[in-house]
Order: structure tokens, then C-alpha cells, then sequence
């Protein structure tokens, strides 16, 4: 995780730019990359966040540097899935193509086809529910925060998770398994 | 507990999966996830997704995502230092244009004067040209 730039609270000292860069560049490409499970989309899309951070530092004034990072990384994802037209409610597919439970046993040997498979299911999800368990799981953000990040109730923000989780759970069935 | 069937939800358990199931039921929960097979094999498959999402890496972004984001920077720089520019040329053009006038208006040659005193003397067709050669000589 990240250290957070030392302006939590404070109204006065605005962060630098290339500092921003250094510390979160990464943050916001591995969000970015989860959220689409594309390279390219997620190059383009860490680059609109970027500007848009940019744009908007002169103006910052929350007391939440990181919180307002993720708000601007997920604003800035749904308005690319807007354009590309794919906002839209999206239904789990009727089938989801997983390996065997031979061949998925092999495949759980291999870490990075694991991770593709992962990544793979996550980006099958509604992006509501991607977002959630993005925060959660690989953010390791609270409930509480997720709600300000997402303006949304502790209740939805549970609810969001769980089916994210829920339809993961499907998805990955023989990897999650007990 | 929650549930009609008498397990806990799916909702639920992935929330004590989190430790964020912050409801009076909370030791009810845990007390019947020690007792009931299907609920606690829920747990561990919503616990196995949770660690499978959490164990995805964190990623080093690509050089082309770091020059263009601190290339902002810079054109933001240049773009100032045009402006900058721009309003330093359009100051010294009004003080240029303000100092052909004002000095102009100061020292004003009197040719209203210098016409008064000589038209008399000069009277005739080729006064005016005199005139203005005479202003012009001066």
C-alpha cells in the first residue's frame, strides 16, 4: 500500500505535482488494469485519471487525498464506459467458459494463469460490483470508506460486495472451492 | 438467523468474511458458522474469493503513463510561460503606442501658431505649401 501524502487535513499545502506521480502513477494504473483487463485500456484510462488529478489539484481541498483518487480513477472509468457505450447493466453471461476441474487443477500450479483467470472473472462483473470489490479486496478499503468514495449507504456498499463476491464465486467455482 | 432457511445470507457472510458484519447477531453468526457445514463452507468460498481478488499484484505503470502525466506538467509550464509572454508583449506594445502619444500631446510643435503668424506674410496660392514646409522643417 501506498503511503498517503502527508496533506490528510490540510487545506493549505497543495501536493506536487511529480510527487502525485511518483506515489500513486502505480495505484491508479493497477486499479485501472482491474477494473478494464486490458493494457490499452488501462494505459488510456490511468492517463485521463492523471490529467484529471491534475486539473483538479489546484482546486483540491479535501482532507482525503486517496479517497478523492479513487473517486476521480472510478468517475473517469465509468465516463470511458459511457463513450464506448457499454454502460450498461451488465449481465452475467449465461456461460462462462472455465477449465475443467483437471485442467483447472493444473492451471492452479501456474500463479499467472491463475491471475488470468481472476482477472478475467472480474472484468465479466457489472462495473458497480467490479468497483466494490476492487476498493475492498485489492484496495483494502472499509466498508465506511468505500461509502464515501462511492456516495453510497454502508448497506449498499455491503450488498455491492457481496454480489460481486456472490458471481465470482460462480465464475471461479473450482478455484474457490473448499 | 436472516435467512428463511435458517442459515445466514450470502450477504452476511461475505460481510463477516470482511469483519465488517457490525449487527447484535454477530455471535449468533459466528456460533452457527462453528455448527452448520453449509454456511461455513459459504465462508470459505467467499473467503477464497476474497483472497484470490486480494492476492491479484499491484502493477508498475507503464513509462508512457509516467512522461505523459508529467509532461502535463510542463506543457501547463510552457503554456504559462506563453502567457507570460504574450502579456509582456501586449505591455510593452500599449507602453510603445502610449509613448508615440503622450510625448506628442507634451511638445506638440504650435502650428496653429506658426500658421497665425505667417499666413499673413505669405498670403497667396503658395501659402499652404509654405506652411506645411515650414512645419516640416521643423
Amino acid at each position: 500500500m501506498t503511503v498517503p501524502l502527508g496533506i490528510g487535513g490540510s487545506r493549505r499545502q497543495k501536493p506536487d505535482w511529480a510527487d502525485v506521480v511518483a506515489r500513486y502513477a502505480d495505484v491508479v494504473y493497477t486499479m485501472a488494469y482491474r477494473l478494464t483487463g486490458s493494457a490499452d485500456e488501462a494505459r488510456d484510462l490511468s492517463q485521463d485519471v492523471l490529467l484529471r488529478l491534475h486539473k483538479g489539484l489546484s482546486k483540491y481541498k479535501e482532507g482525503n487525498f486517496e479517497g478523492w483518487l479513487y473517486r476521480t480513477t472510478l468517475n473517469t472509468f465509468r465516463d470511458k464506459l459511457r463513450k464506448t457505450k457499454r454502460l450498461r447493466e451488465q449481465a452475467l453471461p449465461e456461460q462462462f467458459e472455465l477449465p475443467t476441474s483437471e485442467t483447472a487443477t493444473e492451471q492452479a500450479l501456474e500463479q499467472l494463469e491463475l491471475r488470468e483467470v481472476v482477472q478475467q472473472a472480474l472484468v465479466k462483473l457489472p462495473p458497480e460490483y467490479r468497483e466494490a470489490v476492487v476498493l475492498r479486496d485489492l484496495q483494502g478499503r472499509s466498508y465506511e470508506e468505500i461509502g464515501k468514495i462511492l456516495d453510497l449507504p454502508a448497506g449498499t456498499v455491503r450488498s455491492r460486495i457481496h454480489r460481486g463476491r456472490d458471481a465470482l464465486r460462480q465464475l471461479l467455482g473450482p478455484y474457490v472451492r473448499t | 438467523m436472516d435467512d428463511p432457511t435458517g442459515h445466514i445470507s450470502n450477504e452476511i457472510l461475505s460481510a463477516l468474511a470482511d469483519g465488517e458484519a457490525d449487527f447484535s447477531g454477530r455471535k449468533w453468526a459466528h456460533d452457527h458458522v462453528g455448527t452448520c457445514s453449509q454456511c461455513r463452507t459459504m465462508l470459505g468460498e467467499l473467503t477464497n474469493v476474497r483472497h484470490l481478488i486480494g492476492g491479484l499484484p499491484a502493477l508498475v505503470a507503464p513509462e508512457a503513463v509516467i512522461s505523459s502525466a508529467l509532461s502535463i506538467r510542463s506543457r501547463s509550464l510552457h503554456r504559462g510561460a506563453r502567457w507570460s509572454l504574450a502579456v509582456a508583449a501586449t505591455a510593452a506594445i500599449v507602453i510603445s503606442l502610449g509613448g508615440l502619444a503622450s510625448p506628442a500631446d507634451q511638445h506638440a510643435p504650435p502650428v496653429d501658431a506658426f500658421v497665425t503668424r505667417h499666413v499673413g506674410v505669405n498670403a497667396g496660392s503658395q501659402a499652404g505649401a509654405e506652411v506645411l514646409f515650414a512645419v516640416h522643417q521643423k
